[in-house]
């Protein structure tokens, strides 16, 4: 039966066999395959020919409802919005976590969730989480290679195009209703500067899909409490609500560093709050999201006196934005919005003076507005897209000074970028489809640029489809990379170019039935004028090696990545099993293996409820290669296992219990530059977390 | 990227000029198709007593499905014929064959589900989580496609045998 799946047309299939129209049709033998191989020789004789020939049309409402269950089962639904709610176009393949998933695997934050993805690493300095994808994994790039967004609104800042994944993620978990990601530059067509090695997008739940007002309560190791209370609910007069607030606590471990044989007591420390609110009413939706963290720093970066409490950096941020979604008609729709955003960085760091500690405060403010369209039609053989974004960021401010002493850095700056791209997916027939893209970027920094994308997606087999994608993409550096100059050691450069990728991307997927899936993806990247530190000077000891050391921005390296990426995706009855398998090789042209890049990933992802108890497990394993650090040393691979275990004591009230590191397992990130003299951080070892949810 | 600038002709022309060919699968409403899917799981149900002529299928809403649910009103399947009733109240619920609960009346949907609970009415929704909530046949979107997931137990407590054809073209069937 599987075999005639997606065999053509099914209606002529019911012409060829002689069943009359409006009576159910069976699907055929394998009667179809010859006239199917003649259609594709036709095809690809003469491309005209297949207009004529009709390999696949739209079908009458009164004819889909007279089909058979298997055939329904392979018609598409004929819908722009779709088309639209795609994230990077039918060439490129999405992966998928939703908030079943979230929920069964006690996922606490966004940085935990996207480390169990296929290929995706995270790295944690004990300040900031970072996001390695594709083999590249830059400690202190704030994740700025990476676009975030959060239904379809960048959240990318505009003072280091940073964004922030870990509990300094601006939407709670609890309110997401999946989280998609799509790795290497294709989504950039759509979304521009910072869509560098991938692109993160989380969509939130709507007042109809929460329904209710929740109450979690959760507490856990290193004395971690969490309270978040939400509501959602379609109201009657039509208008779709949500409000959410939650506040996180943690008190955090000791750390005892070896390098500088001390323990950083209650050092670790965090503390965020989140607010978040949607109105949606008909084709308006308005949307507010505010977050707030405090981070202590346990292990004094940036050359600061070990150990000071006061270390800590804050963090702000808050997303406002209108979104405006119209069907035209049946095949058409216009989709706006506009965004106003802020940003707000407070650091302080301890030094030593003659006359005792000081405190030298970092400051960074962002405030940016953007407005984007999109224009999406579908005609009989092409999907095509046009949109536009404009951006203006009237405030980029660094500020650094000693708390009453003297000013180091006041960096003022604003200005503005726009975009216009073109995107189109033709089906060319005989299971063949283009997916052509160009997008043309006038930057805040640099010329102009075009940057093209180039898909080719071809069902072999109903079974079996082949991708082929290229895709380029740019980054333009931030204003701290090209100014944040304080006289230290890390220095700026004002002369830095933009980054540029250039992608090939090529994917089998293979699905045996519809509740398995195989997937075998190569890739190349090769990236150009990579903004990197290089060693300047030796500093004022004048000893190379030394934690002065002097490094300057620049944009020498060109970094070349090839890796294979093998995925296997099931569905159980109840529950998911997924596991994956990456190998990549990062190279400089100029000076081999870059820092923190693992050649092997490994991920298991399984969730599954314990026979007729009524409780869900769900289980992750992880493995990270062995990664290099900044020094030239090696941190060792680490495997990582994760149990969560979540039912219901009755129908309002549900619980769970998560073990993270189950095997307590020591393991180590590498550090950045800024850590030195510091090469690796210890990561949490073996740590618990209960959480109790009432609906009310 | 300079190198690309040759090429920008030859993509603006494959993109507007393309001569004409035609999609690569089918392509239907989304409620006709789902309309369809039901008159489907009736076919392959088999409900404990089968008498009277009529195969009752029932509706929440007054244009269920946008008005393509009404036209399967008529429809044979075997001996019976189908009669599509919409704006089912609750009263009338355990006279029907089948309950269709829309997207649109999801509010309503634990109320049905758990005032049918072992009464012999299959009840299919489009609801998110419509299974896991106690529904039979939960309809839903996997990318462009339409699938269906199956909530065994809860049919079964229900009197209910489903065709082991349809299990076998479920997503996803829960014990």
């Amino acid at each position: 039966m599987q075999a005639e799946r997606g065999c053509g047309n099914v209606l002529e299939m019911a012409k060829m066999a002689k069943i009359p129209k409006g009576q159910h049709v069976m699907p055929l033998s394998p009667a179809c395959r010859p006239f199917r191989r003649l259609r594709r020789l036709l095809c690809g004789a003469l491309l005209a020919s297949c207009a004529s020939q009709g390999v696949a049309r739209t079908l009458s409402d009164e004819e889909a409802r007279a089909l058979s269950l298997e055939l329904l089962l392979d018609v598409e639904i004929a819908s722009v919005e779709k088309y639209v709610r795609k994230l990077s176009g039918a060439a490129s393949s999405a992966q998928i976590v939703d908030a079943e998933d979230i929920r069964r695997h006690g996922y606490r934050n966004l940085a935990e969730l996207l480390q169990t993805l296929p290929g995706l690493y995270v790295t944690n300095d004990r300040n900031y989480s970072y996001l390695g994808n594709r083999g590249v994994g830059i400690v202190g790039d704030w994740n700025s290679r990476v676009l975030f967004l959060v239904d379809g609104h960048r959240i990318n800042e505009n003072v280091y195009d940073g964004a922030y994944i870990g509990n300094d993620f601006i939407v709670d978990l609890e309110l997401v209703e999946r989280v998609e990601y799509v790795a290497g530059p294709a989504a950039a067509m759509f979304y521009g500067n910072n869509a560098f090695f991938g692109v993160v997008n989380v969509v939130t739940r709507t007042g109809r899909q929460i329904d209710g007002s929740r109450l979690t309560l959760g507490a856990g190791s290193q004395r971690a409490q969490k309270q978040t209370i939400s509501y959602g609910k379609l109201l009657d007069n039509g208008l779709d609500v949500v409000l959410s607030a939650s506040r996180l606590d943690i008190r955090g471990q000791d750390w005892y560093i070896p390098e500088f044989a001390d323990t950083a007591r209650r050092g670790d420390y965090e503390e965020a709050g989140k607010f978040f609110a949607k109105l949606g009413f008909g084709s308006w939706t308005l949307q507010l999201a505010r977050n707030e963290r405090t981070k202590g720093i346990p292990n004094a970066p940036y050359r600061q006196v070990f150990f000071d409490p006061r270390n800590h950096t804050d963090d702000r941020q808050t997303l406002a934005s209108l979104q405006y979604n119209r069907r035209l008609d049946a095949d058409s729709l216009l989709s706006a919005r506009i965004d106003h955003g802020q940003y707000d960085y407070r650091g302080d760091y301890l030094y030593a003076s003659p006359e005792g500690r000081y405190i030298n405060r970092d400051l960074a403010q962002g405030r940016w507005q953007a407005g984007e369209f999109k224009f999406v039609s579908r005609g009989n053989r092409h999907q095509w897209l046009i949109g536009g974004e404009y951006r203006r960021s009237p405030t980029r401010w660094q500020h650094n000074a000693d708390v009453g002493g003297e000013t180091y850095l006041d960096d003022r700056r604003s200005d503005r970028a726009w975009a216009i791209y073109l995107h189109d997916e033709i089906a060319l027939g005989g299971g063949l489809t283009l997916d052509l893209g160009l997008r043309y970027d006038r930057p805040t920094h640099g010329r102009e640029r075009f940057n093209p994308r180039l898909g080719l997606i071809h069902a072999w087999r109903p079974d079996m489809t082949l991708k082929l994608l290229y895709g380029s993409a740019f980054r333009t550096p931030n204003v701290s990379e090209l100014y944040y100059d304080i006289g230290d050691n890390l220095r700026p450069n004002p002369a830095l170019r933009p980054e540029t990728i250039r992608s090939l991307e090529a994917q089998i997927e293979h699905r045996p039935d519809s509740r398995q899936r195989w997937l075998a993806t190569l890739f190349e990247n090769r990236v150009d004028a990579l903004v990197g530190n290089v060693y300047q000077d030796a500093g004022e000891d004048g000893v190379r090696g030394t934690p002065d050391d002097v490094y300057r921005l620049e944009n020498g390296q060109r970094l070349l990545t090839q890796g294979l990426e093998l995925r296997h995706e099931r569905t159980l009855a109840d529950g998911r099993f997924d596991t994956a398998y990456t190998l990549q090789r990062s190279t400089y042209r100029e000076h081999g293996t870059p820092e923190n890049s693992p050649r092997h990933l490994f991920k298991l992802n399984w969730r599954q409820p314990i026979h007729h108890s009524g409780i869900h497990a769900g289980v992750g394993l992880q493995y990270v290669g062995p990664r290099l650090t900044y020094a030239g040393t090696r941190v060792g691979g680490a495997w990582l296992a994760r149990l969560t275990l979540s039912g219901r004591l009755q129908p309002r009230l549900d619980w769970s219990l998560s073990i993270h590191n189950l095997f307590d397992r020591r393991h180590d990130d590498p550090a950045g530059l800024p850590n030195a003299p510091l090469d690796r951080i210890r990561q949490d070892g073996r740590t618990l977390f209960f959480t109790l949810g009432l609906g009310f | 990227m300079p190198v690309f600038r040759p090429f920008l002709p030859v993509l603006a022309t494959f993109l507007f000029l393309l001569p004409a060919v035609a999609p690569r699968a089918d392509q239907a409403s989304e409620n006709s198709l789902k309309a369809g899917f039901v008159y489907n799981f009736a076919k392959y149900t088999e409900w404990p007593s089968e008498d009277g002529p009529q195969l009752v299928v029932c509706a929440l809403g007054r244009n269920a499905l946008d008005g393509q649910l009404a036209l399967l009103h008529g429809r044979r399947i075997g001996e019976r014929q189908l009669e599509v009733r919409l704006q089912a109240g609750s009263s009338s619920w355990r006279h029907c064959d089948l309950l269709f609960i829309a997207q649109e009346d999801g509010e309503r949907a634990a109320q049905a589900v758990r005032s049918l609970v072992g009464l012999p009415v299959l009840t299919v929704g489009d609801i998110p989580g419509f299974a896991l909530l106690g529904g039979h046949i939960e309809l839903r979107e996997d990318e462009r496609r339409l699938q269906f997931e199956i909530n065994l137990g809860a049919a079964q407590r229900a009197g209910l045998k489903l065709s082991s054809q349809m299990l076998k073209l479920a997503t996803r069937v829960r014990p």
